[in-house]
């Protein structure tokens, strides 16, 4: 037990030094966006997907921004998916695209497999562009944004990239102040780290694209996939092509308000990635085309969600060894104990606190105490979905589409 | 003190030490000084005249009766922004041999609108913006924060350029000047050898004016016999009309490529060659003399490109870019963007679209052997007491 105690510590001091790696390099090292300042290009013509699924609340006010976007007159075409709504968003829908026919053509799905995946992938037929973009239905993008997501392409390796998340509902309560403040560590820190030491950035389903032969390549949207984009992120990686993430190419979007809400968004991303490191872990591992550095990164990342359980064992080892009085200076276990657990993985908070340094918050640093909070609700889920996906139900069984509830935007945009 | 009081201390000890880190949040969550999502503008500020555009603005908003009076006329009329700021609208003769108003450091602080040909004297240091309705020539050695033209716009030799540039019409930069920020116009940007910059947007940019002949193009590559990925030695994974070729290599001088080219390392394509397609090496890229790629030309390091090399896409570089002499990156009716940290640019060199240098852009004066009988002789200063 003290040597599997003793190799949990390890493990987690390898995030440990992950992340606050991560956050120095953000803070004081050197930059990258080798893609932003390309102002000027003959721009390829270029899809935007728009998965709807009863979204009724968001789905004008995307639709609207799409129709103010910054780029070549006929090269742009929107399809927004109406993935068997029960509301009113096929007709607000059909209403906005009635101003614009040739640019916004509604794809009105009525039947096919559950899920995000599916939708895409059944709407990747209308597809006839080489690049294809990604934006949930309560994103509302910038007049620039097209320009910035389409740049990277101009690079044959590029398969994906990924703009920065930015949650617009931040000041409704506690949780969504807590889940504005891991966005912001996880896009202005992680990801961008992860770009600069060129490791792997993670596509990220919204707020981003894929190149469509890219994809085809290495198999398409896979509908059995619970989170397809971290499902892309890796085939696509281990097929040679990069994912690039723009940290200036910002969206806003709407964060979960409600506990339970939140609660299911995590049981989702977690059982996601889990499936995603059962199906990849060893081919990442065993992938010719990668360096090291990639490998691990890429390694490290498909694990995060399974740290949780790693971590609770770590903890219930600790206790019992302590009791057990195992080791000769039993203070050593718990001084381990509480190290890690102050450290290990709440490394997390030095890209929190970095990113809300970087991003001028200096306000709402200070609740990064209460993040604590959303970790125990986080590590709950995370486990309880951990636990169910390896020892219960198998990947892939019972998918469905889960997505976020919206609420009335309350914030008007300028 | 009894057990009972000691644990009791020692909880409330314990607690308040726990919770002492929750206090300035729970202020916060009171107070909720800072709720508002991060800002997002939905203006695209990328457009090099947006500060062009700006000043534009604000001369019809506020000063345009007085500029368009001063036309012809031999008195200037002077006035003030409403952000403040003096300006002297001049035209005619005025114009024609401008002599700013001074202040007592020696410096202009006043704005200078002109609705006729504006000619600046030399040694000037304008702290406030240029501005000419019709063609606009600056003195050498002097200091301008901004200057717009609606038509030409010469700027005299060794100056320097502090925010913006912008011409209407052709844009000539003399010998040994320093362009900081933005530089625009909207038909020819032309520098001379002895420039640096940080960012230039036209229609064509050539750089160099000693250049001399630009060289015969190269004899078309075999079109009946295009590069197999079989014929290279390294290993090639064929995907989507893309070789991942693994480590480094070069194709040969005068072969054709129909294909996207990814190296794992190091590329060279040798002089002549033809790629249809775009070109990405993870570290360095050398392009060899006169030869051809129709789509972007990508580094993680170094680009370097020959003489007479023709790039039809975006060149992208973490590191450096060389311009070689005469090469041309775009295309009038397909403008692009040559972006990375530090550019240097070989005389004749010609780019349609933007170049953006991050760090800096220079135009080295040719070396003694590099000079045709038409270059100046007069001396210029290096680019490197430009850029100090």
């Amino acid at each position: 037990m003290e040597v599997v105690f003793y190799g949990i510590i390890g493990i987690i001091c390898i995030y440990l030094f992950r992340h606050w790696f991560f956050a120095m390099n953000r803070v004081l090292g050197r930059q990258r966006h080798p893609y932003l300042d390309i102002d000027t290009a003959d721009w390829p013509a270029v899809t935007v997907l728009v998965p709807a699924h009863n979204e009724e609340l968001v789905i004008a006010d995307n639709l609207e921004a799409m129709l103010d976007l910054d780029y070549p007159e006929g090269l742009l075409k929107v399809i927004p998916i109406n993935d068997r709504s029960k509301d009113k968003t096929g007709e607000i829908i059909d209403e906005i695209a009635a101003r614009r026919p040739a640019m916004i053509v509604p794809f009105h799905r009525k039947k096919g497999a559950d899920g995000k995946a599916a939708a895409l992938a059944d709407a990747m037929e209308l597809v006839k562009t080489e690049i294809v973009l990604i934006f949930d239905a309560d994103y509302i993008p910038g007049r620039g944004l097209i320009k910035q997501l389409v740049a990277p392409f101009f690079d044959p390796e590029v398969g994906a990239v990924m703009g920065r998340v930015v949650p617009l509902n931040v000041g409704r309560n506690l949780l969504t102040r807590a889940l504005d403040m891991e966005r912001s560590g996880g896009y202005q820190v992680d990801q961008q780290a992860r770009m600069n030491l060129h490791l792997v950035p993670q596509y990220g389903g919204t707020v981003g694209g894929v190149r469509k032969t890219a994809l085809e390549a290495v198999g398409g949207w896979h509908h059995d996939s619970l989170a397809e984009d971290t499902d892309a992120t890796f085939r696509l990686l281990m097929g040679g092509w990069k994912t690039v993430y723009q940290n200036r190419s910002e969206c806003y979007e709407q964060v979960p308000e409600t506990w339970p809400t939140r609660m299911a968004q995590i049981f989702r991303w977690a059982r996601g990635h889990n499936q995603v490191l059962q199906r990849y872990g060893w081919k990442l591992l065993t992938n010719r085309r990668l360096r090291f550095a990639e490998k691990l990164d890429g390694f490290l990342l498909l694990h995060v969600y399974v740290m949780s359980l790693v971590l609770l064992l770590g903890w219930g080892l600790g206790v019992i060894l302590w009791y057990l009085a195992v080791l000769p200076t039993s203070l050593l276990i718990i001084l381990a104990v509480t190290s890690y657990s102050t450290l290990g993985n709440f490394a997390l908070f030095f890209e929190i606190a970095a990113a809300n340094h970087l991003d001028g918050s200096h306000g709402r640093v200070k609740l990064l105490p209460f993040i604590l909070l959303g970790f125990l609700v986080s590590l709950i889920s995370v486990t309880r979905a951990t636990l169910t996906q390896f020892l219960g139900r198998g990947p892939g069984k019972g998918v469905r589409w889960e997505k976020t509830e919206r609420t009335p935007r309350r914030t008007q945009w300028e | 003190m009894g057990v009972i009081s000691a644990v009791l201390f020692l909880l409330g000890f314990v607690l308040f030490w726990a919770l002492l880190p929750y206090l300035p949040g729970l202020r916060e969550i009171w107070q909720r000084t800072d709720i508002e999502p991060l800002r997002i503008t939905r203006r695209s500020e990328v457009d090099i005249r947006y500060f062009a555009r700006g000043f534009r603005r604000l001369i019809k908003d506020d000063v345009a009766e007085a500029v368009a009076a001063s036309r012809g006329q031999g008195e200037a009329v002077a006035g003030t922004f409403p952000r403040g700021d003096r300006w002297l609208a001049v035209g005619g003769a005025e114009a024609a041999t401008c002599i700013p108003p001074l202040d007592n450091d020696g410096v202009c602080s006043t704005a200078i609108l002109a609705g006729d040909d504006l000619h600046l004297p030399d040694d000037t240091v304008h702290v406030a913006e240029v501005y000419g309705a019709a063609g606009v020539r600056g003195g050498a050695k002097s200091v301008y924060r901004a200057l717009l033209s609606d038509g030409d716009l010469h700027v005299g030799r060794e100056s320097v350029i502090l925010r913006w540039i912008h011409a209407d019409g052709d844009l000539h930069v003399d010998t040994g000047t320093l362009l900081c920020g933005r530089a625009s116009c909207d038909r020819t940007l032309r520098l001379e050898e002895g420039c640096a910059f940080e960012r230039l947007n036209a229609p064509e940019v050539v750089f160099g004016v000693a250049g001399g002949e630009a060289p015969p193009a190269p004899p078309a590559p075999d079109q009946e016999r295009p590069l197999e990925p079989k014929d290279l030695p390294n290993k090639v994974e064929v995907t989507a009309h893309r070789w991942f070729v693994l480590g480094k290599f070069e194709i040969p001088a005068g072969r054709l490529v129909r294909a996207d080219l990814v190296g794992s390392e190091s590329v060279v394509l040798g002089p002549g060659c033809r790629v249809e397609g775009g070109v990405k090496a993870r570290q360095d890229l050398e392009i060899g003399d006169g030869a051809q790629v129709t789509s972007a030309a990508v580094a993680g390091r170094d680009v370097t490109l020959g003489e007479g090399v023709r790039v039809g896409g975006p060149v992208i570089s973490e590191r450096t870019v060389t311009l070689g002499r005469h090469c041309l990156v775009g295309s009038p009716e397909k403008p692009t963007t040559v972006t990375t940290e530090t550019i240097t640019c070989g005389s004749g060199a010609r780019c349609h679209g933007t170049v953006w240098a991050r760090e800096r852009g220079v135009l080295p004066v040719p070396t003694k052997t590099e000079k045709t009988p038409e270059t100046a002789t007069e001396p210029v200063p290096a680019t490197e007491e430009i850029l100090s």
